[in-house]
């Protein structure tokens, strides 16, 4: 009875109470924002050397909170290490790096200054006032300001992104150029291979490596494999074309037209090819002044494609024309065997 | 196999030189001739001395009469006269042994570099019994060209790899080398092994592996294995098939451990919902607990739910990466919150005055200390935060639960520099870190009926 009413008046305060401190939090952060100066600070470094860290030194500052007591400290120094080792070495110079060690472990600290790729300093702080004055909460903290002094980055206790979100920021406090901008760097990017541009110029590959060993028909079919896979490529397209004129697959020509005639790309030598195979097909199917036209823009684009003389040949022989026959063919030779 | 092959074509040789054509007992010009060898001639591809009918570079006659010939050298050699002689570190067995004729038609052939099969893995297939039962094959074993990553003779790489592993794969894997090239952390076979994990001629398996997750990494990765397999608490999915490709990306990542997205994300997949644990248990789906709080634990914050899970398996409750009490009032004992202390600073817990360790103090006095540090009735570090994420500053819980009540409210509320608690646990009482409150004077409440609150 006597805990009943206990709790009836406990139940009642609480209510009461709740309602007088009830709102939003409009107070600051303990953990120093991200944008914020970086307080200056003092210290005492391993060696027994004073050590400051003042604003106007104009320096970039990488500061990591450790502890030996506290998981992942070692993967913090590599994580900033890592970052660091990316840095061209005249710009190590220009970095400020500071750990800063709630107690003196000789391991951590061996670990630290070992694997150093550059300056660094191993700052004590049993007192946790250098702690204090950035408002850190948990180890490792590693922390980069900008030659400013701004800080660009907080990044506490080891998450997964901790690697690629120190690089990122270190750059961009460096005013280097990176390829991932900081906001980006937390974006999980891995490898897929699988994409279907990919896996069509595996066969596109495989073709034309067949092709070197003169399996043609394997080529072929590799070819319209990455064709079925991406229709929409032009240079699965063209290679596919080509195998096709250079296996002289006349029953395949109508479909070197279809396949190639709405194509677009980009270099003169790529067109000629079209154009080549174009020539070939449109002869085969008996057009043979589309096949001339095509044959001859080939050659303003590539002069020097002893194939395109040579089809130009066979389409002037199929016009009876044998003397503009022989010379495409002799011209073909020519290019063939330069030396004459 | 072959053996047989090559005595019945002798047989069938010497029968049909008794029945068709007497041998001539004269030297001629030709040996091919309509009568005499003309086989040789009839098929595509021609050896060339037997083209040119220069027989006498590999034939030498011993008696005009008997028409009997010898080798003008004995195998390699013979074939060495014309053919480059083999100086590299890795020579096929077959030449090893001085038996061209073991793949190749001395006169002449219906197929390519005078083979004795129409393809070169048809040839290859007579001795090496590869990817033969396998559902998924490379494609160069499936269209039959072997010659497509090994030299037929000679090579200075293992297994007469026409390259060294590290260029070979990534000679038609263009895509896959350029993706890894732009990542961070990239899984160490990748480089120049993969074949570490890939069968290059076929398996039964997707993308020709070896065998399935996890069986396919335990071996190099055995101390996941162990964790996975021996942890009081297991998580399940990593022993299902293809259970690490769950999480981890085979190639390379941008992020550590491979992971294949971000790790909430990737835990979200399964506990967006709830999970069985045991037949009689059932994980609530975690989402829950996070879903539009304002205040997120800081590993929440980092989208990293491994700074506290152990994700293949671990002894402690919940795959706890350390000690965490089960319960929700257990007496407070630092190796009870070796979690917490895995990024607090236990000192939190052991300094009673501070000046900027914390901010939970009155003036320099640490309230951590005086909330947790007690013989009897310690708090512990739940009691009073809300472990995933909550909706008041510094995670602090919004209710406990106490005896019949659950959910007896603390009531917190920050200032700039400090704040204030009416929980059912005590009076209502602030803190200040720069004008401390004076906890000596005693409120004019009734004290002595709400001390009997106090949860144990």
């Amino acid at each position: 009875m006597e805990t009943t009413r206990n709790s009836f008046v406990a139940m009642v305060i609480v209510l009461v109470m709740s309602t007088m401190t009830g709102g939003e939090e409009t107070t600051s952060p303990r953990r120093i924002p991200e944008g914020a100066l970086a307080p200056e600070f003092s210290a005492v470094d391993v060696t027994g050397q004073p050590y400051a860290y003042t604003r106007s030194s104009g320096k970039v500052l990488i500061l990591a909170f450790l502890s030996s007591q506290q998981r992942h400290s070692q993967e913090a120094v590599e994580s900033v290490y890592r970052a660091l080792s990316s840095v061209p070495a005249d710009r190590l110079t220009s970095c400020e790096v500071a750990f800063v060690l709630q107690d003196m472990d000789n391991t951590l600290m061996t670990s630290i200054q070992k694997e150093a790729p550059c300056a660094i300093h191993i700052l004590g702080n049993d007192q946790y006032h250098i702690w204090g004055q950035f408002g850190i909460i948990a180890t490792p903290t590693v922390l980069i300001s900008d030659r400013q002094g701004k800080v660009l980055c907080v990044k506490p206790g080891l998450a997964y992104d901790e690697a690629p979100v120190i690089k990122s920021r270190l750059f961009q406090a460096l005013e280097l150029p990176y390829d991932i901008s900081p906001d980006k760097a937390s974006v999980v990017r891995t490898v897929t291979n699988s994409t279907i541009s990919a896996k069509a110029n595996r066969h596109l590959k495989m073709a034309r490596l067949l092709m070197g060993k003169n399996r043609v028909g394997p080529a072929i079919e590799q070819a319209q494999m990455a064709y079925q896979l991406d229709p929409g490529s032009p240079e699965v397209a063209v290679a596919l074309g080509d195998l096709l004129c250079l296996a002289n697959r006349v029953d395949q020509a109508p479909v070197v037209i279809r396949l190639l005639s709405e194509v677009s790309v980009q270099t003169n030598r790529d067109k000629a090819r079209i154009n080549l195979a174009l020539g070939w097909a449109n002869r085969e199917v008996g057009k043979l002044e589309e096949a001339e036209q095509c044959l001859q823009a080939g050659i303003q684009q590539d002069p020097t494609s002893p194939r395109l003389f040579f089809e130009l040949g066979r389409v002037y022989q199929a016009c009876n024309d044998s003397e503009r026959a022989m010379k495409a063919y002799f011209r073909a030779l020519q290019l063939v065997y330069p030396e004459g | 196999m072959r053996q047989n092959i090559t005595m019945l074509l002798i047989l069938l040789g010497m029968a049909s030189s008794a029945v068709c054509v007497e041998k001539p007992q004269t030297e001629s010009e030709s040996c091919v001739t309509s009568e005499c060898h003309s086989e040789h001639l009839s098929k595509p591809v021609i050896h060339d001395p037997v083209n040119e009918g220069s027989c006498e570079a590999c034939h030498e006659l011993t008696d005009v009469k008997t028409h009997t010939f010898k080798f003008t050298e004995e195998e390699p050699g013979l074939c060495i006269q014309c053919h480059d002689e083999l100086s590299k570190a890795y020579v096929h067995g077959a030449l090893d042994d001085g038996e061209c004729r073991q793949c190749h038609e001395p006169h002449a052939s219906e197929y390519q570099s005078l083979l004795l099969a129409p393809t070169v893995g048809e040839m290859c297939m007579e001795c090496h019994e590869v990817a033969e039962e396998a559902t998924h094959l490379h494609g160069p074993t499936a269209v039959g060209e072997c010659s497509l990553c090994h030299t037929a003779h000679e090579s200075d790489h293992e297994n007469l790899l026409t390259m060294g592993l590290d260029e070979l794969c990534v000679f038609c894997h263009v895509t896959t080398q350029e993706e890894v090239a732009g990542m961070e952390f990239v899984h160490e076979p990748v480089r120049d092994n993969c074949v570490g994990c890939h069968d290059p001629h076929g398996a039964n398996n997707w993308t020709m592996l070896k065998a399935e997750a996890p069986e396919m990494c335990f071996p190099c990765h055995e101390d996941i294995q162990t964790q996975t397999q021996t942890s009081k608490h297991q998580h399940n999915v990593v022993s299902e098939p293809g259970g690490c490709l769950k999480c981890h990306t085979p190639h390379g990542s941008s992020v550590k451990f491979l992971l294949a997205s971000v790790p909430t994300t990737l835990c979200l997949t399964c506990h967006d919902k709830a999970q069985g644990v045991t037949p009689s248990e059932v994980l609530p789906a975690f989402i829950d607990q996070i879903k539009d709080k304002t205040y997120l634990h800081g590993p929440i914050k980092e989208d990293d739910c491994s700074g506290c899970h152990m994700t293949h398996g671990s002894d402690q409750f919940r795959m706890l990466a350390q000690a965490y009490p089960a319960e929700f009032y257990s007496s407070f004992d630092e190796t009870k919150y070796e979690l917490c202390f895995g990024c607090h600073e236990k000192t939190l817990v052991r300094t009673s005055t501070t000046d900027a360790l914390t901010d939970f103090r009155n003036g320099t006095q640490n309230l951590h200390f005086l909330h947790v540090n007690k013989e009897r009735r310690g708090r512990t570090c739940r009691a009073c935060h809300q472990t995933h994420a909550s909706d008041q500053p510094k995670h602090i819980r919004m209710s406990v639960p106490y005896g019949g009540w659950k959910s007896l409210p603390i009531n917190f509320n920050k200032t700039d520099t400090g704040g204030l608690c009416s929980p059912g646990c005590h009076m209502a009482k602030a803190y200040d870190r720069q004008n401390a409150v004076d906890y000596t004077v005693k409120p004019a409440r009734r004290r002595t009926r709400l001390s009997g609150l106090v949860p144990r």
